[in-house]
C-alpha cells in the first residue's frame, strides 16, 4: 500500500496532467468533440467560451465592436475585419457569442463567386492645370475621401507583397496607391492628403530627376519615409525604356544599361533613405524577361507595369498590373478603375 | 505532508501559466447551454452561413462555419456529421477539379485550366498545386500582354519599321508614353526629357500629331526661358522645337529669327564695349554675333576691321 503522502502526490499529478491536457490545443478531428475547456473553465477564463486551433468563441462585452474584440483577442484592432467578415456583422450586443477566426481568413481571396483583386493606382503629378498626367489637389482629395467613405482599405505595397506570397489575407476592397517619378507636388499636394486619411503610398523615383526644378528633394523624401506612410522605390535612373534596345546599342551595351537603370536607383535609395528597395516600376510600364532577370539579381521582388486592372493572389509578381489615374478623369471614371473583385465564377 | 504542500504552489503556477491571461478584466462567461438565447442565436447564424456557403460552392468557408457550430454546440452529433461531410466534399471536389485542370493544362486550354484551379482553391485554399498552376498561367498571360513591348527590345530600326504602319498611332499606351516624356521635360528634367522626346520622334517620325505636341512643349519651354532673360538657351529650345515638329510653323520661325537678330545685336554691342579694353574678347563677341545672325553687317564689318588691325601688328 502506498504511503499517504505518495497517494496525495499521485492525485495531484493526475489532476495536473488532466488540467494541462485540457489546456493544450489538440488538432480538431471531425468526429471527435472539440477541446471542451470552455465549459469547465468559463468562470475563471473570462469570456472565452470555447476554442480550437482555428477559432475562439468569446462573449461580447458591453460596447464591443469588431475592432475592440480584435484588439483583445487577436492583439491588433486592425484585424477587426476578420471578425466582421466571419460573423457577418460588426456590432455585437453584450453577452453575444462571437467567433474569432484566430488565423484570419485564408489569404488567397478566392471563393465560388470569384476572386479578390487588388488595384494598384498610379498617379504622376499633382496640381493645376489639370492634365492627363497631372491631377489637381482638389480631385485627389475627393478621390481619397471617396476611398475612405466607401469602405476601401488603402494598403501598403509591403502588405500587398505578403498577400501575393500567401502570407496575409487582405481586407475586401483593398487598394494600393503609387505615385511615379518624384514630382515636388507629391510632397506638397499629395502627401498632406495621404496623411490626413492615414493612407500609405509608394513613390517610384527615377533618380536622375532629383535636382530638377519640379522634383522632390532628398530631405522631403526622408521626411515622408520617416512618417511611416510613404516608401520610396526605384523607377529607373534616367526613365529610358528598358524593353527597348536602341539602334546604336549592342546587346551587351543594352544589358549594361538595364543593369545600371535597375541597380543605380536602388543603391541610391538605400544610401539616402536607409531602406531596402523591393519593388520596381518599369519606365512606361514596359518590361521583358531580361529586365525581370536583372530585378531578380538586384534582389527586387516585385515589378509593376502600366497594364490596367486588378491583381489576384496568383498574379505574376514581376508584371503586376497598375491602373493609371488621369487628371482628366471624373469621379465615375475613378470609381470604375477600382476593380477589387473578379466575378468570374469559380463554379 | 511537506511534499504534498510543496506541490500545491507548483500546480497553481503551472495552471496559471496554462490559463490565458486576459488583457483586461473579463466578465465571467456564461456556460453554453441550448436554452441560452445568445448561444442559440450564434449557432443559428453560423449554421445559416455554413449552409449558404455550402450551397454556393464555397466549401472551405462552409467547413469553417460548421467548425464554429461544433464548437458552440459540442454535443450535437448532426453538426459534427455536417462538418465531416463538408470536409469529404472538399476533398472530392479538389481532387476532381485538380485532375480536370491538369488535363486542361496538358491540352493547352489555359482558360479551362484556370476555371478548374479556381474551383480547387475555392474548395481547398491550401492546395499548393492549384495555386502553382494558376500562377504559371498568369505568368504566361502577363508575358503575352508584354509581348508587344518585348518586341520593342530588338532595335529602334525595327521600331521605325513598325511605326511606319498605322498600328501605333492613336494607341492609348503611345499617348501615355508621349505625355510621360512631356511631363518629364516640363518638370525640369530637360536633358532627360529632350532625350526621351527625341527618341519618341525617331521611333514615330510620321506621327504628326505627336510631333506637334512635342514641338509645342519644347517651344513653350523656350518662351519661358526667353521671358526670364535666358535668351541663348531659349533659342536652342526654339530650334529643337522646330526640328522635333518636323514642319514649319511661321510663328516659331519668326520668333527664333527675331531672337537670333536680338542676340546678334547684343553680342555686337558687347564687342564694341570690350574693344577698348580687351580686343580678343571683342573679336570673340563679334564672332558670336555672327553665329547668331550671319546677316549682321555691322558685326561682320567690325570683325573684319579688328582682324585686319590685329593682323597688321
Amino acid at each position: 500500500m502506498m504511503p499517504l503522502a505518495d497517494r496525495d502526490v499521485f492525485r495531484v499529478v493526475v489532476v495536473l496532467a488532466l488540467a494541462l491536457q485540457g489546456c493544450a490545443s489538440a488538432p480538431p478531428e471531425p468526429d471527435a468533440h472539440p477541446p471542451a475547456l470552455a465549459v469547465a473553465h468559463a468562470a475563471s477564463r473570462g469570456p472565452v467560451v470555447a476554442q480550437d486551433d482555428d477559432l475562439q468563441i468569446v462573449v461580447a462585452q458591453p460596447g464591443d465592436d469588431a475592432s475592440a474584440l480584435a484588439a483583445r483577442h487577436l492583439g491588433d484592432p486592425g484585424k477587426g475585419w476578420w471578425i466582421t467578415q466571419f460573423n457577418g456583422v460588426d456590432k455585437f450586443t453584450a453577452g453575444e457569442r462571437v467567433v474569432i477566426p484566430r488565423k484570419g481568413p485564408h489569404p488567397l481571396g478566392i471563393g465560388a463567386q470569384g476572386y479578390q483583386t487588388v488595384p494598384i493606382l498610379s498617379y504622376h503629378r499633382f496640381g493645376s492645370p489639370k492634365r492627363r498626367l497631372s491631377v489637381t489637389g482638389a480631385d485627389f482629395e475627393a478621390q481619397m475621401e471617396f476611398l475612405d467613405r466607401n469602405g476601401y482599405r488603402v494598403i501598403s505595397l509591403a502588405q500587398f507583397s505578403a498577400f501575393l506570397e500567401g502570407r496575409e489575407a487582405l481586407p475586401p476592397k483593398s487598394v494600393v496607391i503609387t505615385i511615379d517619378d518624384g514630382y515636388k507636388s507629391t510632397y506638397e499636394i499629395a502627401y498632406p492628403v495621404l496623411r490626413k486619411y492615414g493612407f500609405p503610398a509608394t513613390v517610384f523615383l527615377y533618380s536622375d530627376f532629383v535636382g530638377a526644378a519640379d522634383a522632390m528633394t532628398w530631405p522631403q523624401m526622408q521626411e515622408m519615409v520617416r512618417s511611416g506612410l510613404i516608401d520610396i522605390q526605384p523607377h529607373s535612373k534616367t526613365h529610358s525604356n528598358l524593353a527597348l534596345r536602341f539602334a546604336n546599342e549592342t546587346p551587351a551595351q543594352y544589358r549594361e544599361r538595364v543593369r545600371l537603370e535597375v541597380e543605380r536607383p536602388s543603391a541610391l535609395i538605400s544610401e539616402r533613405l536607409g531602406t531596402k528597395p523591393v519593388v520596381y516600376a518599369y519606365p512606361y510600364g514596359d518590361v521583358n524577361e531580361a529586365v525581370v532577370e536583372q530585378l531578380q539579381k538586384t534582389g527586387l521582388r516585385l515589378g509593376v507595369t502600366v497594364s490596367p486592372g486588378g491583381n489576384p493572389v496568383f498574379a505574376y509578381p514581376f508584371m503586376l498590373r497598375r491602373t493609371m489615374v488621369f487628371g482628366t478623369d471624373d469621379m465615375e471614371t475613378f470609381k470604375s478603375r477600382l476593380i477589387t473583385f473578379n466575378r468570374t465564377p469559380a463554379r | 505532508m511537506r511534499v504534498r504542500y510543496a506541490l500545491l504552489p507548483a500546480c497553481a503556477l503551472l495552471l496559471a501559466a496554462c490559463a490565458e491571461t486576459p488583457q483586461r478584466p473579463l466578465a465571467p462567461a456564461p456556460a453554453p447551454s441550448a436554452a441560452d438565447p445568445a448561444q442559440s442565436r450564434s449557432i443559428a447564424r453560423h449554421k445559416a452561413l455554413a449552409d449558404q456557403y455550402g450551397k454556393s460552392g464555397d466549401l472551405a468557408k462552409a467547413a469553417v462555419h460548421w467548425q464554429a457550430v461544433v464548437l458552440l454546440e459540442p454535443d450535437n452529433a448532426a453538426n459534427r456529421a455536417a462538418l465531416a461531410e463538408t470536409r469529404i466534399a472538399i476533398s472530392r471536389v479538389a481532387n476532381e477539379q485538380l485532375a480536370a485542370g491538369m488535363a486542361a493544362m496538358r491540352a493547352g486550354d489555359t482558360d479551362r485550366a484556370t476555371s478548374a484551379m479556381l474551383k480547387v482553391l475555392a474548395a481547398d485554399p491550401g492546395n499548393a498545386e492549384a495555386a502553382r498552376v494558376l500562377r504559371e498561367i498568369e505568368k504566361q498571360r502577363a508575358g503575352r500582354t508584354q509581348a508587344a513591348m518585348a518586341a520593342r527590345a530588338r532595335t529602334e530600326t525595327t521600331m521605325l519599321a513598325a511605326a511606319s504602319g498605322s498600328a501605333r498611332n492613336g494607341d492609348a499606351r503611345e499617348a501615355y508614353e508621349l505625355e510621360q516624356r512631356i511631363e518629364m521635360f516640363r518638370a525640369g528634367d530637360t536633358n532627360g526629357g529632350l532625350r526621351e522626346l527625341t527618341r519618341f520622334v525617331d521611333a514615330n517620325p510620321t506621327d504628326k500629331a505627336a510631333r506637334a505636341q512635342i514641338g509645342s512643349a519644347v517651344y513653350e519651354r523656350g518662351r519661358d526661358l526667353e521671358a526670364s532673360g535666358a535668351r541663348e538657351e531659349a533659342l536652342q529650345f526654339y530650334d529643337q522645337a522646330i526640328a522635333l515638329r518636323g514642319e514649319k510653323v511661321a510663328e516659331w520661325t519668326s520668333r527664333a529669327n527675331a531672337l537670333r537678330r536680338y542676340l546678334g545685336n547684343e553680342y555686337y554691342e558687347k564687342g564694341l564695349k570690350s574693344w577698348t579694353t580687351d580686343r580678343m574678347l571683342a573679336i570673340r563677341q563679334w564672332e558670336a554675333s555672327l553665329r547668331f545672325d550671319p546677316a549682321n553687317a555691322r558685326a561682320a564689318a567690325r570683325l573684319a576691321e579688328a582682324r585686319r588691325l590685329l593682323g597688321n601688328r
